[in-house]
């Protein structure tokens, strides 16, 4: 039980870790290059537009706001 | 974020980026749920109603779905003046509604079930936190709940097509031909660090020597996570949230939770004769 909430919490960490390493790091050109490819499909089609991959409440996504 | 680091790790391994944005979805939308159940569980491994509580916690999740989607569902209305079809089949989810729908669901299905429903939701409270930092790193691979933007050393800038450069688009804070969003706070970062100590507060005064009353944990949990809930929001620039003089939505919320368990933990005890 230790053993797993310890490795369930590391795993968590590195993430946050690894996560924010990276969106702090990516290199300028990645972004324009992400960005020409997103401009041939719609945002949807693309980038979840919220939680967990469904069509949250997106601009162009069809929702409300 | 997710469709970036997808994109970019597909261009480097030459994998599908798809198969990468879904596995990553699948691993942290499944983490967070995982853990929870597995540890309450787990907590519950003396108690001879376990498997009962087992099948509650299973046949509570669909209502915490539904709550999840009632808050979005309810502002949207209030937006549009009106409640169609739309609404119901297209918006976000909410944490705060989930997570109380589905403690309420567990606590009427345990008194259906003419169980006491404190070892049930005490178990979840406990460990919900660890779930829910989990939760939050699937809001920052989907680029959702973003921070307000920052210049500080911590700033990160959302793609192309997220809802961080979305909004900051409609705004007209991107300059012409702007790859990615201005640099915003991490909140869902915050708030999955603002969750694991939680959870390590909550299984240190869990297993302290005395033990704790019946709910006890339970509403602990809801009055640490509506301090931190209340706190983060202000960090917090999505406005597809809700923002109300001021406020947020779940910034109301929190304040009602917190005064519904300072009132709890306050009330006197009944003396045992």
């Amino acid at each position: 039980m230790k053993r797993a909430l310890i490795v369930a919490i590391t795993v968590c960490l590195l993430l946050v870790g690894s996560l924010f390493a990276f969106a702090r790091t990516a290199p300028g050109e990645s972004y324009a290059a992400f960005a020409d490819a997103a401009s041939g499909a719609s945002c949807c089609e693309i980038v979840s537009c919220g939680c967990l991959g469904t069509k949250c409440s997106c601009f162009e996504c069809g929702g409300s706001k | 974020m997710g469709g970036f680091l997808a994109f970019v790790l597909s261009r480097a391994t030459g994998l599908s980026a798809f198969a990468i944005l879904e596995a990553g979805y699948l691993f942290l939308s499944l983490a967070g749920l995982g853990l929870v159940y597995g540890f309450a569980m787990r907590e519950l491994a003396g108690n001879p109603a376990r498997s009962r509580y087992r099948l509650i916690f299973l046949l509570a999740l669909p209502f915490g779905l539904f709550g999840a989607r009632a808050i979005p569902i309810v502002q949207d209305a209030i937006l549009a003046g009106r409640l169609t079809l739309g609404l119901f089949t297209s918006g976000g989810l909410v944490f705060y509604g989930g997570a109380l729908a589905v403690l309420a669901a567990m606590a009427v299905g345990c008194r259906l079930s003419r169980l006491s429903p404190w070892p049930l939701l005490d178990a979840v409270c406990l460990y919900a936190p660890l779930g829910h930092a989990f939760g939050r790193l699937g809001c920052f691979f989907g680029g959702c709940c973003f921070g307000a933007p920052t210049e500080c050393l911590l700033g990160v800038p959302f793609p192309a097509g997220s809802p961080a450069f979305l909004q900051h688009k409609s705004q007209g804070l991107l300059p012409a031909g702007a790859v990615a969003s201005l640099p915003v706070h991490p909140s869902q970062l915050y708030e999955t660090l603002g969750n694991l100590l939680l959870f390590a507060a909550l299984l240190f005064y869990s297993r302290r020597a005395a033990p704790l009353s019946p709910g006890r944990l339970t509403t602990v949990y809801l009055m640490g996570y509506a301090v931190l809930r209340f706190t983060l929001e202000y960090w917090r620039g999505d406005v597809i949230r809700g923002v109300y003089y001021g406020l947020s939505a779940s910034q109301y919320v929190a304040l009602a939770v917190l005064l519904t368990t300072a009132l709890v933990l306050l009330r006197p005890r009944k003396r045992s004769t």
